[in-house]
């Protein structure tokens, strides 16, 4: 009966333990930022399994796939006849796409906005979603090898995904859109109201709030990053359309959805601009001959190594 | 083998094949947790100081690839495993069908505990009315998994009599 008890109180102590370790570990990492000894330990962790990630994912596409037809195959009929639909009325647009295309090119020349063809780019692949539940995430086969940074905007062939929030050696975690913790600064066309767009947890659309209800919004209106001074993201940049409108109770504003571009469950290639938030383009120059160095130069003429 | 040694690599394949090989196998985008399982499986097998190490030492791996704070997961399995592993001792039997039940009632606790440490550490992104459905849905994926990680880890972890669960009783 005593070693019952003692097995009893040690086995105690032993959860005690644990749970006061997870107690400090949790207020160490909300207290202290990436570059804290737990983010060094989770990069290392990244790059130990990047690998195997990169391995499985080329064997475990075809079952996923399958696993989404089996899950999603009612909504692919109805999703198959909306894209029909869809690629008509591109096709009727695309008629008016080279002269709106040539007036915009002017434009931008006038106002000198930083476009996407100035930036360098890294191509990369995605390699695995997110490994949780409670997070939008997507992990590329590019890191900080390849020159990518923290903050880097990261475009798909569609629009916006998102933005690099943490990167090891030869990979890196982006950060979706409709993450709760993201928020993009966006302008609606064609009525040029501007306000930035956030992540809703367990949503795929955004949250957008604009305070003015005189401004016409309707469904179907294109959201594209506003790039606005200090703004994490390039202008110019697809994002999405609005996908409803509603006035705010009180008639305090209007409250929009905006559904992304991007279908980020498909996505497989990404494109991550060399742009850093508030300054610009990055231009990144690397050399091969002995001593391998590589210098970043922002516009403001400063040069980090 | 070592009896540590094979929990140890035990919990290291359960966090390879979670970050790995499960994000491409969601199911109405939710991913189980397979770490919560183990401990489930480790607590039939071994009792519940064992679960609750183990499943401490899976949470924390499986912690350092998520976005939400190191030591979250970490709480949540090792509290899970030892509750399960108190449960174990008071059954005299193991049938066939209490592999799914224990790894549903896993998931349900363990993604309880995540939520609600989450909420009292105040992480937002997790404190979702989407979080009852994601929790729902993994807990069933759980029990799926449950079916085949129970026999696995009782057969990987044969050999410990001195401290055996109610598989050993059979």
């Amino acid at each position: 009966m005593a070693m019952y008890r003692r097995g009893n109180r040690r086995r105690r102590y032993v959860l005690l333990l644990l749970v006061l370790t997870a107690i400090t570990l949790i207020t160490l990492d909300r207290r202290s930022d990436d570059d804290g000894p737990l983010g060094v330990v989770g990069r290392v962790a990244h790059r130990i399994v990047s690998p195997v990630g990169s391995g499985v994912d080329w064997v475990a596409d075809p079952v996923g796939d399958w696993f989404s037809g089996v899950f999603d195959g009612g909504s692919l009929k109805d999703e198959n006849e909306e894209l029909r639909g869809r690629v008509d009325e591109l096709e009727r647009q695309l008629d008016q796409v080279d002269s709106a295309l040539e007036e915009n090119r002017q434009f931008k020349d006038l106002l000198a906005l930083p476009i996407t063809d100035d930036l360098d780019r890294v191509y990369a692949r995605v390699i695995a979603g997110a490994p949780g539940n409670f997070e939008q995430t997507l992990t590329l086969n590019k890191g900080s090898a390849d020159g990518i940074v923290v903050d880097m905007p990261v475009i798909a062939a569609r629009g916006l995904v998102g933005r690099i929030i943490e990167v090891w050696e030869n990979g890196s975690k982006v950060l979706l859109l409709t993450d709760r913790r993201s928020g993009v600064g966006v302008r609606l066309v064609p009525s040029r109201v501007t306000g930035v767009a956030l992540g809703r947890a367990g949503s795929d659309t955004l949250a957008l709030q604009i305070g003015d209800i005189d401004i016409d919004i309707a469904q179907g209106d294109q959201a594209e990053t506003s790039g606005l001074e200090g703004s994490t993201y390039p202008p110019n940049l697809p994002v999405g359309e609005v996908g409803a409108v509603a006035r705010e109770p009180g008639g305090t504003g209007q409250r929009v959805r905006v559904v992304p571009f991007v279908r980020f469950a498909d996505v497989e290639h990404v494109m991550v601009l060399k742009w850093a938030p508030g300054s610009g383009p990055v231009v990144t120059t690397t050399t091969t001959a002995p001593p391998t160095t590589t210098s970043t130069t922002v516009p403001n003429g400063e040069v980090s190594e | 083998m070592n009896h540590a040694v094979r929990t140890a690599l035990l919990v290291v394949t359960v966090i390879v094949v979670q970050v790995a090989v499960f994000p491409q196998l969601r199911i109405a985008g939710v991913v189980p947790d397979l770490g919560l399982v183990l401990a489930a499986a480790i607590a039939f097998s071994d009792g519940p100081e064992s679960a609750a190490v183990a499943g401490f030492a899976a949470g924390l791996g499986f912690d350092l690839f998520l976005e939400t704070p190191v030591g979250l997961n970490a709480l949540s399995y090792a509290l899970t495993g030892y509750a399960i592993g108190v449960l174990q001792t008071s059954l005299l039997r193991a049938p066939r069908w209490i592999a799914p039940v224990l790894g549903l009632a896993a998931g349900l606790l363990g993604g309880a505990i995540f939520v609600g440490s989450s909420a009292l550490a105040g992480v937002e992104e997790v404190v979702t009315d989407d979080a009852p459905r994601i929790v729902a849905i993994a807990a069933l994926y759980d029990a799926a998994l449950a079916v085949v990680m129970f026999p696995f880890v009782r057969r990987a972890l044969r050999g410990r009599p001195e401290h055996a669960g109610v598989w050993h009783l059979r």
